[in-house]
């Protein structure tokens, strides 16, 4: 009786189970309807920290100004990655995409994104430039092909690098005045140093100008009772990108982008004439100064134990330490945080956080009402830093493309032209705080609505010491084809005693004994002569 | 004096088994108590109890529990119910499959006396003793040019063999049988059929049973099998992989991670409190040979 | 006469549900008249074609083949395709090379081989997945099977709670282990680590242990149901010599438990020698296809590489399937001399 129960019991489960399948019961619903009367233009939207909002008021004005076309918005992360999208693309319904993380290269040889030379090389229809005129002269060498060809255009720029709080900053007095002490020690002098860029009157204003300088105020900072540093934990990445924004800084946008292109000069600091940088050689920029710059910091940051204490937790994913970071401010049991290693959609990734927090603690913590600024990198003590500022992008793989199998290519065109008019290209910062690496103005009644933080990325942005490195562009086809050592591995990966070190920040604070210099030896362990020549050898010809 | 030390040994025993309950019941109780706090809770204190019975974080968990797939040239999202009802049936078949084949065969052999049974029979052993390490390449390139790759029924004909543990256990229950049942009924005219399914499976009911629950819960927990074989049907199992796994911005805050991870526990968890003690004490009946 | 559906008395909440259960059960039973009937019929009508003849020995002999074939035919095709060719396709896989522009296998002779050679003598990380595999193999020999039998034996002699125990110990069995792993890892990551101040899974010296820690800890449940299964079918006469005798409950257990068990932990330990070259250590569970360097065991590493349905997967496979079969070499060679030692060395059944 039992087998035929329990049995029995099987069958009909599966029988109701497969029943109640028919009719796509499973599929849940949540967009537009489709309105037959018009004609429909998907956009495919990665949804990370910039949200959607933006689009969508965008889209609005397209449809007022085309009535005939409804656009229909699909808001997703896992299904817009690199990896999902470069094989699923086929399938999506999407005529437009808004991405970040492509390897657009790839798409192209794949013939999945379509040929949009002309729409970025005519003129906006109500303006006199075309998208090609306003695009970022270093993007635009990127993006346009050998026979003069567009098939993406750049999305969005963000700055990655250390947030802080100006609120704490100014109450406590961690600004360095114009004699060079911190004010919290010299509160008679209240004039703000020119901080590192020498400029008197912009938004680096008594930030520390030196490594000395930083030295002083993140010990200060500990002293007082507060924690200087916060990053997350799951992505280690965020850790490594900030150290590449100080190896930048340090050697200046022409030396650092020699390694990704592996084509240019570069004068070491041993030697008095300059070393002819290619494909052969390029393992020896492992020995750029500047990355031992960095380490420098990591090592500081770590040793003196700088650094919040969930940073190491894997559980403590971007989000969490946004929300850790924001809710310091208020929380009995914890330190305030004075900075935040994150890129320049943070503060919009976290707005339902400040909402949050307004809530039950007031609306001097709602959205917009804090301020935070970003801080730039200090120069070295012996003057060895290269001139103006050096900040890395690390969205300059973000694009905007057309899928090649679309029904409606003009449409997609058109919107692609309006999506770069001026107008929605304010409404884009105006809405999330990011830039759009095109040349725009914002009005006052712009940035009036912008958030404290918004305005002063946009500022950094726009100063003209800025300078703009693009760390996630692959100008060398060996990134491509030699990813498992050109990759990720490229930047940090030491090789100490044949161990494999990923991430100096997380090595420091497991060995005690080891120092930056010895991570920086490491690094020129793993691109030694022979391995480079081991995975390289092929693309030598191109040199000979 | 003996009673002393018997006294003292059972005490050790018992101290060394709460404190290992105690070990495994704290995280689970501890994730209990956080999937109903608020992000603001949980950051002012991970180990207060939650102010209220909250069931946002279950409300969210439930929205953005989804595995994106692509299916018959159409990508969508795969959402709680759907991967549930994927699981019943990936549960159920492989179920089937998993226990009526070892209990089949193993009466195959223990009740006939052909030269064919002593060498499947060996087969098992051999196979048993000697482990096969690294053939999941091959078995997903044969699954795919037979067309069991992301099918359900494919995969619970490959789940579907006699080998293994499975066919012992019945081997042993069949064996335990005396011959003078099925030798009564064959006097009596019963065909094979009937002398099967009349006389001896009524005899190992509670074996099958006890297998069969096991390894119903085992496929229902299973994630990776069906990562592996059936892309376009992900079952709940794996829909916790990867919610665990999602750059999801409403996904990663960890109390609607630890939220989700209870709501699909809930189901299994059900059945346990149910069946508990037919589990467990049928399992005992249904062990393995002594 | 009318049959009875509910005849067990039946209390508390399942009250509501009884004529659910009576319809359920009427439906059963109406199911399998059915098929009963059909099957009647089905026999009446072979009667009348072949109608019963005196038997012969030779007869019923052919009958019962007839029917073994019948029961034996699935398994055994079932068992060509899916073991014995599965087997055969993947030793000609460690022979080949993925080709990523045409999406095809081709033979390359030994390169497999020799590049599997080289990682596993060289290569730092597949030398750290080795050390690993081993420590987690000695760990569930020296340490969790101890611990299996002491916990066994404790239940055997029902200490105070038995039952719950035996409950709480089967659970890992029951709640999935992802959940458990992910709930572990939260619990230690975040709420442990903010008491102790120590990440016991981020710190590299404390890591690879409290994986260690996490497998012994979470694999309960079956072995130690078949172990107190084992043990309750030890004779109670020699129990009671035992005890005559004035053995203490350790002399117990080592003298009489032991010996009598022997059998059963001999097939746990044969048959985990594999666990050496595939067990995942919960690191799947725990990091998805991204875990530390310093924690990779062999079972991860080539799980790993293989996992994604994706060309770089496709072109692993040779590569997977080579290791593979140097694993199984490996993984036979110990599990017989594992087996022999066992046999020899072992107790022996007077």
């Amino acid at each position: 009786m039992k087998i035929k129960h329990i049995f029995l019991t099987l069958v009909t489960l599966v029988g109701i189970a497969v029943l109640s399948s028919c009719g796509n019961k499973f599929i849940r619903y949540t967009g537009e309807t489709i309105d037959k009367t018009k004609t429909q233009l998907y956009i495919g939207n990665f949804d990370g920290g910039l949200g959607h909002d933006w689009l969508e008021t965008v889209a609005a004005l397209y449809e007022e100004k085309n009535p005939t076309i409804q656009i229909i918005i699909n808001n997703e992360k896992d299904m817009y990655s690199d990896s999902n999208l470069y094989i699923n693309m086929p399938n999506y319904i999407n005529d437009i995409y808004f991405l970040n993380g492509i390897t657009y290269s790839n798409y192209v040889a794949k013939g999945l994104i379509a040929d949009i030379t002309d729409v970025v090389k005519g003129t906006i229809e109500g303006e006199n430039e075309s998208i090609y005129d306003k695009m970022n002269p270093t993007l635009r060498d990127y993006y346009e092909t050998d026979d003069g060809k567009f098939y993406a255009v750049p999305f969005f720029d963000s700055i990655f690098g250390a947030v802080y709080d100006v609120d704490l900053f100014e109450e406590e007095g961690f600004y360095f005045n114009s004699d060079g002490n911190l004010i919290c020690y010299d509160p008679n002098n209240t004039e703000l140093s020119a901080g590192p860029n020498g400029i008197s009157g912009d938004y680096d204003d008594g930030l520390p100008a030196t490594f000395s300088q930083w030295k002083e105020l993140v010990d200060t900072i500990k002293s007082f009772g507060y924690t200087p540093y916060s990053w997350n934990g799951t992505y280690d990445y965020y850790r490594l990108r900030y150290l590449t924004a100080i190896w930048a800084d340090y050697e200046g946008k022409a030396n650092f982008d020699l390694n990704f292109s592996f084509n240019g000069e570069y004068t070491f600091p041993s030697d008095e004439e300059p070393t002819t940088i290619n494909i052969k050689n390029a393992y020896l920029l492992q020995k750029q100064p500047g990355k031992k710059y960095a380490l420098d910091f990591a090592e500081y940051i770590i040793k003196n134990g700088l650094y919040d204490r969930n940073s190491f937790d894997t559980v403590n994913t971007h989000l969490m330490a946004q929300e850790t970071y924001l809710f310091s401010a208020v929380n009995p049991n914890t330190n305030r945080i004075a900075m935040l290693l994150e890129g320049g959609w943070w503060e919009n990734e976290a707005r339902s956080f400040f909402n949050t927090m307004a809530k039950t603690y007031g609306q001097e913590y709602g959205f917009g009402q804090r301020r935070f600024g970003f801080m730039p990198t200090p120069k070295a003590d012996d003057g060895s830093s290269a001139e103006g500022t050096t900040l890395i992008s690390s969205t300059g793989n973000s694009v905007v493309v057309i899928n090649a199998k679309t029904n409606v290519l003009d449409i997609a065109k058109d919107f692609l032209e309006f999506a770069h008019s001026d107008e929605a290209l304010r409404i884009f910062t105006r809405m999330t705080g990011s830039v759009r690496p095109y040349d725009y103005e914002m009005t006052e009644e712009d940035f009036a609505q912008m958030t404290y933080y918004a305005k002063n990325m946009f500022e950094i942005y726009h100063n003209p010491t800025t300078q703009i490195s693009y760390v996630s562009l692959y100008y060398h086809k060996a990134f491509v084809e030699q990813a498992s050592f050109l990759g990720s591995k490229w930047w940090w990966n030491a090789t100490i005693s044949g161990k494999s070190l990923a991430e100096p920040f997380y090595e420091f604070s497991q060995n005690k004994n080891l120092t930056a210099e010895a991570y920086f030896q490491g690094l020129q362990t793993t691109y030694s002569k022979n391995a480079w020549d081991q995975k390289m050898s092929e693309y030598y010809k191109e040199v000979e | 004096m003996k009673k002393v030390h018997r006294n003292i040994f059972l005490i050790v025993g018992f101290i060394l088994l709460i404190a290992y309950s105690i070990s495994f019941v704290t995280p689970l109780l501890w994730a209990f108590l956080t999937s109903f706090k608020t992000e603001i809770e949980f950051m002012l204190d991970k180990f207060s109890l939650p102010k209220s019975l909250n069931l946002q974080n279950y409300i969210t968990a439930y929205r953005t529990i989804r595995v994106p797939i692509v299916e018959n040239g159409v990508s969508r999202y795969v959402y709680a119910e759907e991967m549930l009802f994927n699981s019943v049936v990936y549960s159920v078949l492989s179920t089937i499959m998993h226990v009526a084949t070892p209990c089949i065969t193993a009466y195959a052999v223990a009740r006939y006396n052909f030269r064919f049974g002593k060498l499947l029979y060996s087969i098992v052993i051999i196979t048993m003793i000697l482990p096969i390490v690294g053939n999941l390449p091959s078995q997903i390139q044969v699954a795919k040019s037979l067309g069991f790759y992301d099918s359900f029924f494919g995969l619970a004909i490959m789940k579907g063999h006699f080998l293994g543990i499975n066919f012992m256990i019945f081997y042993a229950a069949f064996k335990s049988i005396p011959k003078d049942y099925a030798e009564a009924a064959d006097i009596d005219g019963a065909s094979q059929w009937k002398i099967f399914t009349k006389v001896m499976l009524p005899h190992v009911k509670t074996t099958i049973s006890a297998v069969a629950l096991l390894s119903f819960i085992t496929f229902w927990n299973d994630y990776t099998t069906p990562m592996i074989f059936l892309p376009s049907k992900p079952t709940i199992a794996y829909g916790l992989y990867y919610f665990n796994q999602t750059t999801l911005t409403e996904a990663s805050f960890l109390t609607v991670r630890i939220a989700g991870s209870m709501l699909i526990s809930i189901p299994i968890l059900l059945v346990f409190i149910f069946m508990k003690d037919k589990l467990i004490g049928n399992i005992n009946v249904g062990g393995l040979k002594g | 006469m009318k049959k009875q559906y509910i005849d067990e008395p039946v209390k508390g909440i399942k009250k509501l549900f009884i004529p659910l259960i009576i319809i359920y059960r009427m439906f059963l039973d109406f199911i399998a008249d059915k098929l009963y009937s059909l099957e009647v019929k089905i026999h009446q009508a072979y009667r009348k074609r072949f109608p019963e003849k005196r038997t012969l020995i030779k007869k019923k002999r052919k009958k019962e083949l007839i029917f073994f074939i019948c029961l034996v035919a699935y398994p055994v095709l079932q068992f060509l395709v899916f073991y014995v060719f599965v087997n055969i396709n993947s030793i000609l896989l460690s022979f080949k090379k993925f080709d990523t522009e045409t999406a095809t296998y081709f033979y390359v002779g030994l390169e497999n081989f020799k590049n599997f050679l080289r990682d596993i003598t060289q290569d730092y990380g597949m030398i750290t997945a080795v050390k690993n595999s081993v420590k987690l193999y000695l760990a569930t020999v020296l340490i969790a099977l101890p611990l299996n039998l002491v916990f066994s034996f404790f239940l055997y002699k029902k200490v105070p709670g038995a039952n719950s125990f035996r409950t709480v110990l089967f659970l890992p069995q029951i709640i999935s282990s992802l959940v458990i792993s992910l709930m572990f890892r939260y619990f230690v990551e975040n709420a442990l680590a903010s008491i102790i101040g120590v990440n016991l899974l981020q710190n590299k010296s404390s890591g690879f242990n409290t994986i260690i820690f996490f497998c012994i800890w979470a694999s309960f449940g079956t072995q130690i149901l078949m172990y107190t299964n084992a043990m309750s079918k030890i004779s109670k006469e020699l129990v009671e010599v035992g005890q005559l005798e004035g053995m203490s409950l350790f002399q117990e257990f080592w003298h009489v438990t032991l010996p009598s068990i022997y059998p059963t932990i001999v097939v746990f330990l044969v048959a985990g020698v594999a666990s050496l070259f595939t067990h995942q250590a919960g690191l799947y569970n725990f990091y998805g296809p991204s875990a530390r360097q310093d924690l990779q065991t062999l079972g991860y590493i080539f799980f790993v590489k293989i996992v994604r349905n994706n060309d770089a997967a496709f072109a692993q496979y040779p590569y997977a399937s080579a290791a593979g079969l140097l694993f199984t070499v490996v993984a036979a060679t110990i599990t017989l001399t594992v087996k022999h030692l066992l046999e020899k060395y072992g107790p022996r059944e007077d």
